[in-house]
């Protein structure tokens, strides 16, 4: 049976209420708080008991400090003689417990408690207001994005990855924020009556909004190669120097009795450097793979469905192919197109053709409409033209100067905008609408 | 427009400043303020540290003694000031209350 255990820790800031009953029922199943840390809570056997636990908060009390302060002895001692003892102690948080039913709360000051948590919440708040406006402009950019042009957007899982994230703080930041605001509202009203509100927790909330964000996370990621499950896990993994080594250094510091400005500044210090390096580090990783051609594929690699030689019958064997897949779990985008090469035989017919493949119809009109628009400036426009074999809709770009055939050929949940540099028989078109079908 | 620190003293800051009339240590204010109001108004430890903080930087309270961990408090001029303003505070509501009650029984 094992004798220690730890978890995380979810509770708001400001939910000391809802820290002493999770202790409380941590002790009735025989695990009573040994320390407190930034990343959570240890904890260690002992027998089954009812205690009462307080959780408090006092500002001037440092994390930093390489012992305990005179302050924090002194408010020990009074905890102690209205029966409390200490159970652990991380900076200004604190967790006391009693055996007494009738022992005096250590807390009893409704408004002075207050003013504890809005000094408490200028601190910790801040970053949450910031990650709020940065999520906020974040969104405002992807719909202007999925607006304008979807297609790559939802086709690149590397913006569907960071899309989610956004997405996630913005839920997260702004219900901390309300849920704040509303019991703050509130708590000044029953302070002024000389009663505490409690809080109520939000903390299944937020344990279901990161599942349900790993869990989106998981159905992007296993859409692609299992070499972008790795990559994305060496990128999280990459990230963990960024809170384990400041924790590193502020811990080795403590122990060596230094000064507690001293130990803040070079916390601070290695905070902003593993940052820095971290950043530094992935983007080098994303670089490389991203440069390496073994990341590619090659036009033999894919079976492009439609060739100049299918409309033509002629020969194009020297001309350049270029395909170009972007693949994530919401479509697949594909690009085919073939010329001649530079300094070659410059009658060689030139084609090209987009096709987008939805595996959620939702945007399909989206998508539709970007490739509607491509180039269909004035005085270019699409109009419908008859349909072809059996596309649903079929639409023709009219370009008044220009001998360019630009078909847009629509069939249930896949688009294909075909580009020709010379006039499509009806004979070819037919072909090209056969051959580009789903 | 918040309410000036101090302006109004609650009954926990009332009581402290009351015990501190003579020198004593944080940990006899929780039992002389109990025993004075017979168990009705309790103050908790972490309150009585904090507000103990507050009169201090306030300059209504000053540190007279420290004896290894035991930190003696006394009142000064300015919380003896203050302490009598509450109390003058809490006479005219209570004599508001006697004139008020008193001229309804009159008929």
């Amino acid at each position: 049976m094992r004798n220690h255990h730890f978890h995380l820790q979810y509770f708001g800031f400001y939910d000391l209420d809802g820290m002493g009953r999770h202790l409380e029922k941590m002790a009735a199943r025989g695990w009573m708080l040994e320390k407190m840390t930034t990343f959570g809570w240890h904890y260690r056997r002992m027998e089954p008991k009812r205690l009462r636990f307080t959780v408090t908060y006092h500002d001037t009390f440092s994390v930093f400090d390489p012992e305990q302060s005179e302050g924090q002895q002194e408010y020990q001692d009074l905890c102690r003689q209205s029966g409390w003892e200490v159970a652990a102690a991380n900076g200004p948080l604190q967790a006391f417990y009693t055996e007494d039913e009738d022992a005096p709360p250590i807390e009893t000051d409704p408004r002075l408690f207050l003013d504890t948590v809005e000094r408490l919440a200028k601190k910790t708040l801040s970053p949450d207001i910031l990650l709020l406006v940065l999520s906020v402009l974040e969104a405002c950019m992807l719909t202007g994005s999925l607006l304008h042009s979807p297609i790559r957007l939802l086709s690149s899982t590397a913006s569907l990855v960071t899309a989610i994230c956004w997405l996630s703080i913005l839920v997260d930041t702004s219900i901390t924020l309300f849920f704040y605001w509303q019991w703050h509202r509130k708590a000044i009203i029953a302070a002024a009556a000389g009663k505490f509100l409690p809080v109520r927790n939000h903390r299944r909330f937020r344990v279901a909004l990161t599942l349900a964000t790993v869990g989106v996370f998981y159905v992007i990621i296993a859409s692609r190669p299992s070499g972008y499950g790795v990559l994305f896990l060496g990128i999280l993994a990459g990230m963990l120097p960024v809170f384990l080594l400041p924790a590193m250094v502020h811990g080795i510091l403590k122990r060596k009795g230094v000064l507690a400005g001293v130990n803040k500044k070079w916390t601070r210090i290695t905070s902003f450097g593993s940052c820095l390096l971290v950043m530094v580090l992935q983007c080098m990783l994303v670089f490389s793979i991203v440069n390496n051609p073994a990341f590619y594929l090659e036009p033999e690699d894919l079976d492009a469905p439609l060739t100049v030689a299918d409309l033509t019958g002629g020969d194009a064997e020297h001309a350049v192919h270029q395909v170009y897949l972007e693949r994530s779990a919401l479509l697949d985008h594909y690009t085919y197109t073939v010329e001649a090469p530079s300094g070659g035989d410059a009658s060689l017919p030139k084609l090209s053709y987009e096709i987008v493949d939805l595996h959620v119809p939702f945007f399909y009109t989206l998508c539709q409409n970007e490739l509607h628009s491509h180039e269909a400036a004035f005085p270019t426009f699409y109009l419908p033209a008859p349909p072809i074999a059996d596309t649903t809709k079929v639409y023709a770009l009219y370009v008044p100067s220009e001998s360019l055939c630009r078909f847009l050929f629509c069939w249930e949940n896949w688009i294909v905008e075909l580009c020709a540099h010379w006039i499509l028989t009806n004979e070819q078109l037919e072909t090209a609408a056969r051959l580009l079908a789903p | 427009m918040p309410r000036e620190k101090f302006q109004t003293l609650t009954e926990q800051m009332y009581y402290i400043l009351l015990c501190l009339r003579e020198e004593r240590c944080g940990m006899d204010i929780m039992d002389w303020v109990s025993a004075c109001t017979g168990g009705r108004v309790r103050i908790g430890a972490g309150t009585l540290y904090n507000l103990l903080e507050q009169f201090c930087d306030a300059g209504m309270i000053v540190l007279t003694r420290i004896e290894g961990r035991r930190r003696s408090y006394r009142m000064t001029s300015k919380g003896a000031e203050a302490l009598q303003k509450e109390y003058e505070r809490l006479c005219c509501q209570a004599a508001d209350f006697r004139r008020v009650m008193e001229e309804e029984e009159t008929p």
